[in-house]
């Protein structure tokens, strides 16, 4: 949590996240042309370039598309998570080298600007097979360039989450978009079967992974549907650790029940920032700290440290014996709740 | 995230998962045949004797003997504005064969089985014709 924008709030963790992307890049680029010069020697430079950035993009977009789920299905994978903006930026300069020189070098020659001649070159729009590939890539780098563009925070708050959310969801089409710019492109003429699975095996890993994490989430989602009662049975008080939070289902929405100091808070498991599931964060310096990116809320209303300003819903919350429950209906946003004490 | 947001990722993803692969598989049973029977890197050494010579401003063509096969040797002397693409032969004016690719500068050979009417050079990516030269 920042109050002042600043393009990057280095820290030691960032620095390393980035050495490991840089030296990635550095790594793949050098494997990727040697392999190339001894097993396609008749390839020229420019060819070369271009399909190195391209393999390597299309590579790294397939790592950062299976992180949100690795990370649903196994919360010890989160670190990965911290600075994936990092690392799609760095996609997003990735792609638009392949990008750049793909149109430098199939569009600068003719009379017809670059940009249009992407789009006209190929007229062939209702043919699958011999669809314009080129336009594709140029569309998802294009969705690309807008979601590398407003990755910081400041267009987050200025935006507003649900629009800068619903942006930040194209990269599922800009996915759909390269793959097909890669099977009816490169892969037209490209007779290496090998190239080919690999590619399909990293579009089977992300396409599983978020169904196996959706349907995961969609079973917790369902638990609590047939609570008729205001009071909902969330688990014995013993099953929390201590500063950490247990996640349950109220009314279709999730709730992050944590064990701090000897007592208990409810609020919203929603976080305010990127909507990352506080339940799976734990307490530090008292407040509830979001896995995903820091931000934190105090636990008994639901409000960040001052001085800023972001609210989530607070619960009641009752111990019966050794039994934890929870009030479904939340309070306002903001609302104070006096925890409730218990000896552990 | 919030319960819409979970169930808008699920359909996008089962959306993804049933049409993508379908387009993918599509992709490959209807692909183009372009110059699968090229392998540069088996290139065959240039037969003994040139019995013709064409030219134009792009490409020399030599045809080539050693009495009993015939080859076609060309010479790209000037870069195209394809990045690559594929030579078409013709043995009369209806019968387009394929039968090869062309990456850049260089010398390429390809058996042929007798001396054709016309070459031409395709840009595959563009869909049209780079060059063309008649024998």
């Amino acid at each position: 949590m920042s109050l002042n924008y600043s393009p990057v709030l280095w820290n030691k963790q960032k620095r390393t996240y980035d050495l490991l992307i840089a030296g990635f890049i550095i790594i793949y680029l050098i494997i990727f042309s040697v392999l190339t010069v001894r097993l396609n020697p008749e390839l020229i430079f420019e060819t070369l370039l271009i399909r190195a950035f391209g393999s390597l993009a299309f590579l790294m977009m397939t790592i950062i598309l299976c992180i949100g789920p690795l990370v649903r299905l196994n919360s010890r994978l989160l670190p990965l998570l911290y600075n994936r903006r990092h690392l799609g930026v760095s996609m997003f300069l990735v792609a638009s080298i392949h990008g750049i020189f793909s149109i430098l070098h199939f569009h600068t020659l003719g009379d017809t600007n670059p940009i249009i001649s992407v789009f006209t070159s190929n007229m062939d729009y209702n043919s699958l097979v011999h669809f314009p590939f080129q336009v594709l890539g140029f569309l998802a780098l294009l969705i690309l360039f807008f979601m590398a563009s407003t990755s910081h925070d400041f267009w987050l708050a200025n935006l507003g989450p649900r629009f800068w959310k619903a942006l930040h969801m194209t990269v599922y089409f800009a996915f759909s978009l390269v793959i097909m710019h890669v099977f009816l492109g490169a892969f037209q003429n490209d007779t290496s079967w090998m190239i080919r699975i690999l590619v399909l095996i990293g579009l089977s890993a992300v396409v599983c992974l978020h169904l196996l994490a959706a349907f995961k989430e969609k079973r917790l989602d369902d638990t609590g549907q047939n609570q008729t009662g205001a009071w909902l049975y969330v688990c014995k008080t013993n099953e929390i650790e201590n500063n950490r939070g247990k996640i349950t289902n109220c009314k279709s929405e999730r709730v992050a029940v944590f064990f701090y100091d000897h007592q208990l808070s409810a609020v919203s498991n929603v976080c305010k920032h990127q909507m990352g599931p506080l339940g799976e964060g734990k307490i530090v310096d008292g407040c509830i700290t979001c896995p995903w990116h820091g931000y934190q809320y105090n636990p008994q209303n639901g409000q960040t440290p001052p001085p800023f300003t972001e609210k989530i819903s607070t619960y009641d919350l009752k111990v019966q014996g050794d039994e934890i429950y929870i009030n479904v209906n939340p309070n306002p946003e903001g609302t104070h709740v006096p925890p409730v004490k218990i000896a552990k | 995230m919030n319960s819409a947001l979970r169930k808008r990722h699920r359909f996008i993803w089962l959306a993804i998962g049933a049409v993508i692969p379908v387009l993918v598989i599509l992709s490959i049973i209807y692909k183009p045949h372009y110059s699968e029977n090229i392998k540069i890197l088996e290139q065959p050494e240039a037969l003994d004797y040139v019995a013709s010579t064409f030219e134009n401003q792009h490409l020399l063509v030599n045809i080539r003997t050693d009495n009993s096969s015939l080859q076609l040797e060309l010479e790209i002397k000037k870069p195209f504005k394809a990045a690559s693409a594929s030579l078409h032969i013709f043995y009369n004016p209806d019968e387009k064969v394929n039968i090869g690719r062309l990456g850049g500068q260089g010398i390429y050979r390809f058996e042929i089985k007798e001396v054709p009417l016309r070459i031409e050079v395709f840009d595959f990516i563009k869909e049209e014709i780079v060059t063309e030269l008649v024998f």
